[in-house]
């Protein structure tokens, strides 16, 4: 009788942390910025269509740059990554593809974000083929050196221009 | 880390929105996320779904936007996430173009905008609104 009592109140305690759960993820929505993609991602984004695609990047950055490499630097995290965003211009036209707006990111009108991040970048390409071609690229593998050492990390999110009524 | 959609601005948003810098020119970018079956305040039947209703704003915005100054700058389908993780993701992005936060202000007071902003309104779960300086990255 004792057991099934305190099995009652574990399960009773599970349901509690469901639904409490269940209610929370209504109105607020868990987030996590990552530096690269994870390997589901990298396939999804392989096996998409060919259509150009709009890459829309929210950024947050280190106080402190770290290279990989682990070289000494004074640079912040935000100016070692003005310098990939310097040298990517050309990456990006040698495939093709443009950065279409980028800027300081002032803050939010609408909704919460518990972590807001620093700046906002979108880069349009022709195809996925050519973010790839450019992604190969040595000189572009270089200059993310930069990248790496000044991202705390970001979201990047695929859009496709199609399929929206305005 | 949390991130909430809203479809209207706290009080203490807008009042942010209106001190400091009013003009220069700014960027919003709305992520959004809509609704499965559009439903309006005043209570009318329809059939539209969310993103439908959400498009009859987003056509009618753009006439909206060209009166101040501003553009739509680009709009499109969120297809997935490359890089990083939310929980529920946007549908989609759309990006608008002001030449001032006050020329924004002015299109938010225009009765026309507001007889608009009733398909945003039925159409709409919640958005983030980022506002951007635009500048060197």
């Amino acid at each position: 009788m004792k057991k099934y009592l305190i099995g009652l109140v574990i399960i009773s305690g599970l349901m509690f942390f469901l639904i409490s759960n269940d209610s929370d993820s209504n109105e607020s929505n868990s987030y996590k910025n990552a530096l690269r993609p994870n390997p589901i991602q990298l396939a999804e984004f392989a096996l998409g269509d060919d259509d150009p695609i709009l890459m829309v990047n929210l950024l947050k950055f280190k106080d402190k740059a770290e290279y990989e490499d682990g070289r000494a630097t004074n640079l912040t995290g935000r100016e070692a990554y003005e310098i990939y965003a310097t040298e990517t211009r050309e990456h990006l036209a040698n495939v093709g593809a443009e950065l279409i707006l980028g800027g300081e990111v002032n803050g939010l009108l609408l909704g919460e974000v518990e972590e807001l991040w620093d700046a906002f970048g979108v880069a349009r390409y022709p195809s996925r083929k050519a973010m790839i071609a450019m992604a190969r690229n040595p000189a572009y593998i270089e200059s993310e050196k930069h990248r790496a050492a000044g991202l705390a990390g970001q979201l990047n999110i695929e859009v496709s221009e199609q399929g929206f009524g305005f | 880390m949390k991130v909430k959609n809203h479809s209207h601005p706290h009080k203490t948003q807008m009042d942010g929105f209106f001190e400091g810098d009013t003009e220069t020119p700014i960027a919003m970018l709305n992520l959004l996320k809509f609704k499965e079956k559009a439903e309006y305040e005043d209570g009318r039947e329809t059939d539209l779904t969310g993103k439908e209703a959400y498009s009859i704003y987003g056509q009618e915005v753009v006439k909206h936007l060209a009166k101040v100054g501003g553009k739509l700058v680009f709009g499109g389908r969120i297809s997935r996430l490359m890089i990083g993780e939310v929980e529920d993701l946007w549908d989609s992005v759309a990006i608008a173009q002001y030449p001032s936060r006050k020329a924004m202000l002015e299109m938010l007071m225009d009765p026309d905008y507001q007889k608009s902003e009733e398909h945003r309104a039925a159409g709409l779960e919640g958005q983030l609104n980022i506002e951007i300086k635009e500048g060197d990255l």
